[in-house]
């Protein structure tokens, strides 16, 4: 009888420490949730598939700026800026404005560069950026996008950057 | 009574320690979340017009009872080959967009000049107000030698 009566109550102890146990691993757990939780960040990754990866320069008289996307994909294009000036002599005449042209772009955007005034040597001329803070995506897939400049006129630059990356 | 609470006490310690541990487990196994998941942009700039004419309009009429979202407008004004004779400035006007924004533009003067050249970007685009309306933007009548050329582009959506 009192075997028993012992054993009953080294079970209830037992059951009692069992369940104290659990609940310090129950609230442990969910303490260390609510401190993940707390810790999220804005961004859980650095990687942006969106963000341009591939810059292309020219300053070349008629030169050519081309992307090609691999595959199926496209070319978002982000931003392109431009730079024209007058070097030590300076432009002998003015003249009408030249363009900038691109390609396999729905609308065919083109931009507009003025000559240069006469005699004003070392100057800039027109400097501006065009960015496209969601992308400007390309009309074709898999079909290259190339941005065209002028003939440049003696004496005077014109600078193209333009940045971009490929996608679906 | 002792005997009656010890069971259903250890049953909700229990049943707490296990939801709390899955949880964390749960969590633990959550893929780390990308930006972007695919290389596709729904709101990427799509449509583009451009415009060098006297009182030229760019037009996009979008289908359906879409609405057009407008992602940037850039203006190259310049002079020609000779000089324009100094005159009031001119706007070049937006329809379809709530508050109607409108740009100055000078005359110029010096033949071969730069006048103005800017860009405008809209992040997250600038929605037109109403649906299946067309938005222009409408060019002024440029001065002799002026030449204005004006690009946007944006996306039709809902």
């Amino acid at each position: 009888m009192r075997a028993g009566t012992t054993d009953t109550k080294m079970k209830n102890k037992l059951l009692v420490i069992l369940t104290v146990v659990l609940f310090i691993v129950g609230i442990s757990a969910f303490r260390v949730r609510g401190q993940q939780q707390s810790a999220s960040a804005v961004q859980q990754v650095a990687t942006r598939t969106d963000a341009a990866s591939i810059c292309l320069t020219s300053a070349a008289s008629a030169g050519t700026i081309t992307w090609t996307p691999p595959g199926g994909q496209f070319v978002y294009v982000t931003e392109i800026d431009f730079q024209r000036g007058e070097n030590t002599t300076g432009i002998g005449s003015a003249a009408a404005p030249t363009t900038v042209s691109i390609s396999n772009i729905q609308g065919s955007p083109i931009w507009d560069m003025a000559s240069g005034p006469v005699t004003t040597p070392g100057i800039n001329v027109e400097t501006f950026t065009v960015s496209y803070p969601m992308g400007l995506k390309s009309a074709a897939p898999g079909t290259a996008v190339t941005i065209t400049l002028p003939t440049i006129p003696a004496n005077t630059f014109t600078r193209v950057n333009a940045c971009a990356y490929y996608g679906y | 009574m002792k005997k009656s609470i010890l069971p259903i006490l250890l049953s909700i310690a229990l049943v707490f320690a296990v939801v709390g541990v899955a949880g964390l487990q749960g969590q633990q196994a959550q893929p780390a979340q990308t930006v972007q998941q695919t290389g596709t942009r729904a709101d990427a700039a799509t449509i583009c017009a451009s415009s060098a004419t006297t009182a030229g309009v760019l037009t996009f009429t979008p289908p359906g009872s879409q609405y057009f979202y407008l992602a940037e407008l850039d203006v190259q004004n310049v002079v020609g080959a000779s000089a324009v004779t100094a005159a009031a400035a001119t706007t070049l006007v937006s329809a379809n967009i709530s508050g109607t924004p409108t740009w100055t533009l000078a005359s110029g003067t010096t033949a071969g000049s730069s006048t103005q050249a800017f860009s405008v970007a809209y992040p997250t685009g600038l929605k037109s107000i109403s649906p299946s309306s067309a938005v222009t933007i409408t060019l002024p009548t440029f001065a002799t030698n002026q030449v204005i050329r004006v690009n946007a582009c944006g996306y039709y959506g809902y």
